[in-house]
């Protein structure tokens, strides 16, 4: 069922409450159904869009810029999804290497994930060179609001309330006892057997870091709650053509032919040998002819007699020509984090979180590696010619065409001097707190965060359950 | 003395046009592969350029 607000709810045992309905949340309730256990989910967020519950994500940022969260972010049934732009693709099982998670485990859990994200299960990968590959992303469809509302109405096992924000955790001596919950401006204390953080990559860290000020002895005081938070740095790099054919011939039958954006990636190879971050390039799929003349007209400048002869290729439409964009990985850096303000609180009085962040030269020396290294490949194959902007590595240049995944603040990890949770998404030295979402990455790779999401939500979903049928 | 010259000359410079072509051609093909990129600057882009463009 789904109620509006928590005193809607009638009084139930749930061995499982799961704080936020987004991918993540929605994913390990599917999960849990699936095993017949229970679960609540409380959403913070009405069940559409309003302007006074995006209000919540009032937050300051300390450094450099990045998109304002009351715009990255919806606060509503079905969390962010209502809004992404539903690109999907795994992590580099290489870029996952300094996880401390089996990869195969995460892995394991695609089918599933494809099928609650309405994909395909195909990510090929097709070698261009040493450096480059040519690699396929999914487009999902999925709002979860939209696609699972009904379900959740008639599931027997999930239960969901609205308008029910959580404050902290209560509880002593590594165990939560119950969760402050505010609804309708009304508090309530939740109690269940485990609980399940799954609020965002911002409001994981903004609950745990509260939960701690507010306990003297239930979260462990080393762990870097907040720290090592990262986005995916995309921008701008510069501009270019490719001659279509020319690649497809070259590839043969191993040329990727979908629909979309025509996307590189970086072979794990170029990453080690020019010590960079990995990354994503992509040419849009959309065709704007004013914006070709334009570049055309620039490459006519440089080289007038082979310009020429592509001016004429732009008439035959093989040519590819247009933006080239990146999607870059981010180093994890301590220094960027969550932290609560000491002094702003929102309408539930819980402070909002300061974000501090500060780009990295790192992204954007590895951005112009990456490109010089695509135009490289380009005159070497004879696939086409790119153009870099002059200014790539220079951070007063950078502009990142928004901030939109949040990763890190609660990340994985065996150490507890740089994880906050272990392998099976617990909170370490807390024995029944959870974190689902992408909060946990302890690496962000290049490849959009979402898909990954989903199914580490689908493993800690087996984790609980097998916990709760061995206790039973 | 005039026809050694003339053969000594012919056979010269058919000898460098050999050179020319076993020798000069791959090698000037070899140095084109392996060749620094040439860049060119245009507004705020920099075009990387093949030698021959």
């Amino acid at each position: 069922m789904i109620y509006k607000f928590l005193s809607d709810l009638p009084k139930k045992d749930y061995p499982v409450v799961i704080f936020g309905s987004g991918p993540a949340g929605i994913s390990l309730a599917l999960k849990l159904e699936k095993k017949k256990i229970n679960s609540l989910i409380l959403e913070a967020g009405e069940e559409n869009y309003s302007e006074k519950s995006q209000e919540s994500y009032l937050s300051n940022v300390i450094g450099d810029d990045i998109t304002d969260l009351r715009y990255s972010r919806l606060r509503q049934l079905g969390g962010t999804s209502g809004h992404w732009g539903g690109w999907c693709k795994p992590i580099e099982n290489w870029n996952l290497k300094n996880w401390t998670v089996n990869v195969d485990k995460i892995n394991s859990y695609s089918k599933e994930a494809s099928e609650i994200l309405n994909i395909d299960l195909k990510f090929n990968k097709t070698k261009i060179n040493n450096h480059f590959n040519q690699i396929q992303f999914q487009y999902s469809n999925v709002r979860f609001a939209e696609k699972f509302k009904d379900h959740i109405h008639n599931s027997k096992y999930i239960d969901l309330c609205l308008n029910s924000q959580i404050s902290h955790f209560i509880g002593e001596k590594q165990l939560i006892k119950e969760a402050k919950v505010i609804s309708k401006k009304k508090v309530f204390f939740i109690k269940s057997k485990f609980f399940i953080l799954a609020c965002g990559g911002v409001e994981n860290s903004r609950i745990l870091l509260w939960t701690k000020e507010k306990n003297d002895n239930l979260i462990n005081p080393i762990l870097p709650i907040g720290k090592y938070w990262m986005t995916h740095p995309w921008f701008l790099g510069g501009v270019g053509f490719l001659k279509k054919t020319k690649m497809e011939n070259m590839l043969n039958e191993d040329f990727l032919k979908y629909e979309g954006p025509i996307h590189f990636a970086t072979s794990q190879k170029l990453i080690e040998e020019k010590k960079i971050l990995s990354g994503a390039i992509y040419m849009n799929a959309d065709e704007d002819n004013k914006f070709h003349k334009e570049i055309i007209k620039s490459f006519l400048c440089v080289s007038p007699e082979y310009g020429k002869k592509i001016a004429r290729m732009l008439f035959n439409k093989d040519l590819k020509c247009g933006n080239i964009f990146l999607n870059l990985e981010e180093a994890p850096n301590e220094n960027n984090k969550i932290v609560l303000d000491k002094r702003l609180k929102d309408e539930n009085q819980i402070p909002i979180s300061n974000i501090h962040y500060k780009k990295s030269k790192k992204t954007l020396y590895s951005a112009k590696i990456i490109l010089e290294n695509l135009a490289t490949l380009f005159i070497q194959k004879k696939l086409g010619r790119v153009a870099v902007k002059e200014n790539i590595s220079d951070l007063n240049y950078y502009e990142n065409l928004g901030v939109h995944h949040h990763m890190g603040g609660t990340r994985i990890g065996d150490d507890k001097n740089n994880s906050v949770v272990d392998n099976n998404l617990k909170v370490h030295d807390a024995n029944n707190l959870y974190i689902a979402g992408s909060s946990v990455f302890t690496t962000s790779g290049y490849a959009n965060p979402t898909y990954t999401i989903v199914k580490l939500s689908l493993k800690l979903g087996d984790e609980i359950s097998d916990i709760i049928n061995k206790k039973l | 003395m005039l026809k050694n010259r003339r053969f000594f000359l012919k056979n010269f410079f058919s000898g460098l046009f050999l050179l020319n072509i076993f020798l000069i051609i791959p090698y000037n093909k070899i140095q084109s592969q392996i060749k620094k990129l040439k860049k060119k600057k245009n507004k705020d882009l920099i075009w990387y350029l093949d030698e021959s463009d």
